[in-house]
């Protein structure tokens, strides 16, 4: 997990834009993020690579041989080249690394690992996922609500391929009035919280509870339940429809990281303790937002380094 | 037949909004700082728990008194 040395503090935001100690509490309490990630001013590709520079000094063997680089964020800070295809240069990867971006958001991470679930089948061994966003270029401007959510990092997770199943299930509703947006142009994210929860509360467990009929499997088989860190008042209604709490880890985890959009399952990870002495482990990984899309997958996870490292 | 009392609403949604139940009956709910996004997001789960109907974000909005919420969620409640 690659986040920022800075952190903004969510109770000085509130105060800033005029709410009382009282209220401030009590989103603090609602929202469950006391403080987010800040990268300013760094950028979204100087920070990944500085953060990669990071990896490679302190765990050479990690980053060698990957024949994969999938990038997803929504904060691009360049359209020409891409980042992957950057990374591929400054990892000196082999030219035939399959490189690609990919814009997406709180659901980025299913779909990394659905491309990822197809590339394997193709014979790739090795995948680097790169995902996560420095929200603080999109949310500067922001409302005041929007901007206490989201945090700046990345997730950089290393898949090895093996012989066990990766599936996956991601579903689209076109942009749902534009819920969630934010225009190239102004480059300020809009969100509407309301709609946005009742969206999820409405559909993922839906989702949930098909996959587990489909798959005739209960939440019980599942070492880990990995939803994605949108704020604690959503994490919670999602376990309260599912009935259901990791023993691993709190369901929400994030409460001085933020909202890392596609990084933030990865974030979540990252904050539980003693994954990588508890062997072979069964994920269910739950991805929702903008889009609005939301996904699934279901994996079976060897974590051998899980880490926070400052940029 | 939804059988929640007017006092029975508002003390749940004073609840929700950290408020005294006397300040809720006198108060426009525009004048109420707790009355923001958030607090429209709670009030709905509650409205939701009681009447069993999920509530539009316009109609909290543009509602003016708890009053005029009860009157509109017994009314679409017992409509079906």
């Amino acid at each position: 997990m690659l986040v920022p040395n800075a952190s903004l503090d969510i109770n000085k935001l509130l105060h800033e834009a005029g709410r009382s100690h009282d209220e401030a509490s009590k989103t603090i309490s609602t929202t469950g993020i006391s403080s987010i990630r800040y990268a300013h001013p760094k950028l979204f590709s100087g920070f990944v690579f500085d953060g990669l520079e990071r990896i490679q000094q302190q765990h050479r063997e990690l980053l060698a041989n990957v024949d994969t680089v999938i990038v997803v964020s929504q904060t691009f800070d360049q359209r020409i080249p891409s980042v992957s295809s950057r990374i591929q240069n400054k990892l000196n990867l082999a030219p035939d690394t399959f490189c690609i971006d990919v814009i997406d958001g709180c659901s980025g991470y299913i779909k990394a690992l659905s491309l990822a679930e197809m590339l394997e089948k193709k014979g790739r061994k090795k995948i680097c996922i790169v995902a996560g966003d420095l929200n603080s270029t999109m949310t500067r401007n922001a409302d005041v609500g929007t901007k206490i959510l989201f945090g700046d990092g990345v997730s950089v997770s290393i898949l090895e391929s093996d012989h066990s199943t990766l599936e996956t299930k991601i579903y689209n509703n076109g942009d749902l009035n534009n819920v969630i947006s934010c225009s190239a142009y102004d480059n300020v994210m809009n969100m509407h919280g309301f709609e946005v929860f009742r969206f999820t509360r409405n559909v993922v467990p839906q989702m949930i509870r098909s996959h587990l009929n489909n798959s005739k499997e209960t939440l019980d088989s599942y070492d880990l339940v990995a939803i994605h860190q949108a704020s604690k008042l959503i994490v919670s209604a999602i376990c309260v429809s599912i009935k259901y709490n990791n023993r691993l880890c709190d369901d929400f985890a994030c409460e001085k990281i933020g909202n890392l959009g596609a990084g933030s399952i990865g974030a979540w990870l990252s904050q539980a303790s003693g994954l990588e002495k508890k062997g072979r482990l069964k994920m269910l990984a739950i991805g929702f937002g903008s889009g609005l899309s939301w996904g699934l997958a279901s994996l079976v996870v060897e974590i051998t380094r899980n880490e926070v490292i400052y940029v | 037949m939804s059988k929640i009392s007017f006092e029975e609403f508002a003390r749940e949604i004073a609840n929700d909004l950290e408020i005294r139940d006397g300040q809720i009956l006198t108060l426009d709910l525009k004048d109420i700082p707790q009355y923001d996004s958030l607090g429209k997001l709670t009030v709905s789960l509650t409205i939701e728990n009681l009447f069993g109907f999920q509530i539009d974000y316009s109609i909290l909005d543009k509602a003016d008194t708890i009053h005029s919420l009860y009157e509109y969620s017994i009314n679409r409640a017992n409509r079906g």
